[in-house]
């Protein structure tokens, strides 16, 4: 039992930077994914030869980051999807239960509307997340412990904040930036650089280590919060916090990539079946998955189609909705 | 293996849900090491004591006590050292296997730590004395309902405690298992509460009883003192023959009442 799930985790693990290496080479100018090693290697400070400053640039500054953060996004969502679908026992929950990516394109189209630039729309987005969340805590008051509750008040304020959005797109009236809201709201990662994959590395991380602290609550709670509680954990702290914790990580995430779909819901349930329900191994499992998911779809949406680039969510749906379908067949085949 | 039995009491228990009392000033004692039943009709409040015993609910006033002191005011993690609770269905849809079910019991032990040989041994034993070693790797989703009940106290027997409380246990189970079930609680040295809808099975095991009805108690004590004829007419409104076995236990049959006004009439005196 143990093995295989060692098994897994250490397959996940060489995929991921082998897949980042070919993903950066991937593009119009295509580069070896030695010469992708060398060149980031002489940026990190060993003594090879980078490559020249064009290819280089490509590398360093546009392709690197880029499949980063797709690693990042993909890493985070798929943990906040994990942790929602045991704490809710809702195998359909994902990270944006909470109605943090509604709020989040409220947010962010207020921002693009009022123009304040590129910098205000990530932070525009993820005030507008956070306030989705107080919306929902507000409707949940002291009743966190009812998964029906959570879910339905996350319904609502989703519900509540699409209408702001469309309110204010219909209201602005600009057929370009209606444009540049509709693409944004099906997700890319199109405008990644090194402040975003910082911000996104360090909610994740941080994320990704207050959920693996709590990994025997995780497992006792997706059993009932009767049985976490004569386990000996308090789950109405538990759930508080790691309501909180998803939050605040997908509200980042999100601001910096938009709402990009069903990695968050799909990468949770493909892990559990190669690693198994114990969160201490499900959770990294779940989250390597989702990087190297989430760099390769990535990879898909900005070469499939040359120079028209496609927006990640639309090929995450693409591929995410017939695996859906095959795993609900699989869930009622089994009695 | 286990201690000795820990000691529950029920102090002037009282429950409300939206303004109606589910439970209603219940005292009691559980004697230390036994197997006790709390029996009653459905809605006679039966699974909100259990449940209050275990700490998991708040009264509204009095106290469950757990050795002496208020179970709520306990950290969880030492409560759950010395009660496990068995709910009557554990919703889960989760592809979770049988020996990581079994495993949860020893979280109260082990806190962040990695698995130990004696968590190991006794998920094993838990798994032997409930006859389930042969599911171990098969995932909860696809267990039957009598299946998920042996597991889940498997689950309860790995967590070790001197105490065991259980909500229905026979539920689901098929005629040998709840016979099995019914020795092996019967044998343990740790103390057993069990809220149970079979008096014939609570009578045959069962050290001590607490009969309860519309919330309060009506009757506590060794089973020939609460099965009697008069308190099961009054309670399940049945018309029921006790004799007493050659082991000094009762021997409880029942039938239906005979439906006349007159017996109607009689019961509402009786309640009130």
């Amino acid at each position: 039992m143990l093995s295989r799930s060692t098994l897994v985790l250490v397959c996940c693990g060489a995929l991921l930077p082998l897949s980042a290496l070919v993903a950066v080479g991937t593009g119009s100018a295509d580069i070896p994914p030695l010469d992708v090693a060398r060149t980031i290697g002489a940026h990190l400070g060993a003594p090879w030869e980078a490559l020249p400053p064009l290819r280089d640039s490509i590398v360093w500054n546009l392709r690197l980051p880029r499949v980063l953060l797709a690693a990042l996004v993909g890493a985070g969502l798929a943990v906040c999807g994990t942790v929602l679908q045991a704490v809710t026992r809702n195998p359909l929950a994902d990270p944006y239960l909470l109605g943090v990516s509604a709020g989040a394109s409220t947010g962010a189209v207020l921002v693009l509307v009022l123009g304040f630039g590129a910098l205000g729309l990530p932070v525009g987005a993820f005030t507008g997340a956070m306030a989705a969340f107080g919306c929902v805590l507000l409707l949940l008051g002291r009743s966190l412990g009812s998964a029906t509750k959570v879910v339905l008040s996350g319904v609502v304020a989703s519900q509540l904040f699409s209408a702001l959005t469309s309110l204010v797109v219909v209201r602005s009236g600009d057929a370009e930036r209606t444009r540049a809201v509709t693409f944004w709201l099906l997700g890319s990662l199109a405008s990644a650089d090194w402040t975003s994959v910082s911000v996104c590395t360090a909610t994740t991380t941080a994320g990704l280590l207050v959920c693996l602290l709590h990994a025997r609550h995780l497992d006792a709670l997706a059993f009932g919060r009767e049985t976490a509680s004569t386990l000996g954990f308090s789950p109405h702290r538990t759930e508080m916090l790691l309501y909180g914790t998803t939050a605040v990580v997908t509200g980042a995430l999100v601001a910096a990539s938009g709402a990009i779909g069903f990695v968050g819901l799909l990468v949770p349930h493909a892990a559990r079946m190669l690693a198994g329900a114990a969160h201490r191994v499900l959770l990294p499992s779940s989250a390597l998955l989702g990087a190297v998911f989430l760099i390769w779809a990535d990879t898909a949406a900005r070469s499939l189609f040359g120079a028209q680039e496609l927006p990640v969510g639309v090929l995450t749906a693409l591929l995410g909705v017939p695996a859906f379908a095959a795993l609900l067949r699989r869930r009622t085949a089994t009695p | 293996m286990r201690g000795p039995g820990t000691a529950h009491a029920a102090r002037s228990l009282a429950w409300t849900a939206s303004g109606r009392a589910i439970v209603d000033g219940v005292t009691f004692a559980v004697p230390p090491g036994r197997f006790t039943a709390l029996i009653g009709p459905n809605g006679s409040g039966k699974s909100t004591v259990l449940r209050l015993l275990a700490g998991l609910r708040r009264p509204s006033s009095g106290h469950a006590l757990l050795d002496g002191s208020d179970v709520t005011a306990l950290k969880r993690r030492d409560v759950a050292r010395r009660l496990a609770f068995v709910a009557q269905e554990t919703v889960s849809d989760l592809d979770t296997t049988v020996s990581e079910v079994v495993m949860l019991g020893r979280a109260p032990h082990r806190g962040r730590s990695a698995t130990t040989e004696e968590d190991i041994r006794a998920v094993g034993q838990a798994m032997a004395a409930m006859g389930v070693t042969a599911l171990a790797d098969r995932s909860w989703a696809s267990l039957s309902g009598g299946e998920r009940q042996r597991v889940n106290i498997a689950r309860a027997l790995a967590q070790q405690t001197p105490a065991l409380l259980l909500d229905e246990p026979t539920n689901h189970l098929d005629i040998s298992h709840r016979l099995d079930l019914m020795e092996m609680l019967s044998r343990t040295a740790a103390t057993v509460v069990a809220a149970l809808h079979e008096l014939d099975l609570a009578a045959r095991y069962c050290d001590h009883l607490v009969l309860l009805h519309a919330g309060r108690v009506v009757a506590a004590g060794p089973p020939i003192t609460v099965l009697t004829p008069r308190l099961l007419e009054q309670v399940y409104q049945v018309r029921a023959t006790v004799n007493q076995s050659p082991d000094g236990r009762p021997d409880v049959r029942l039938a239906p009442l005979p439906r006349t006004p007159s017996s109607r009439a009689s019961n509402d005196t009786s309640r009130s």
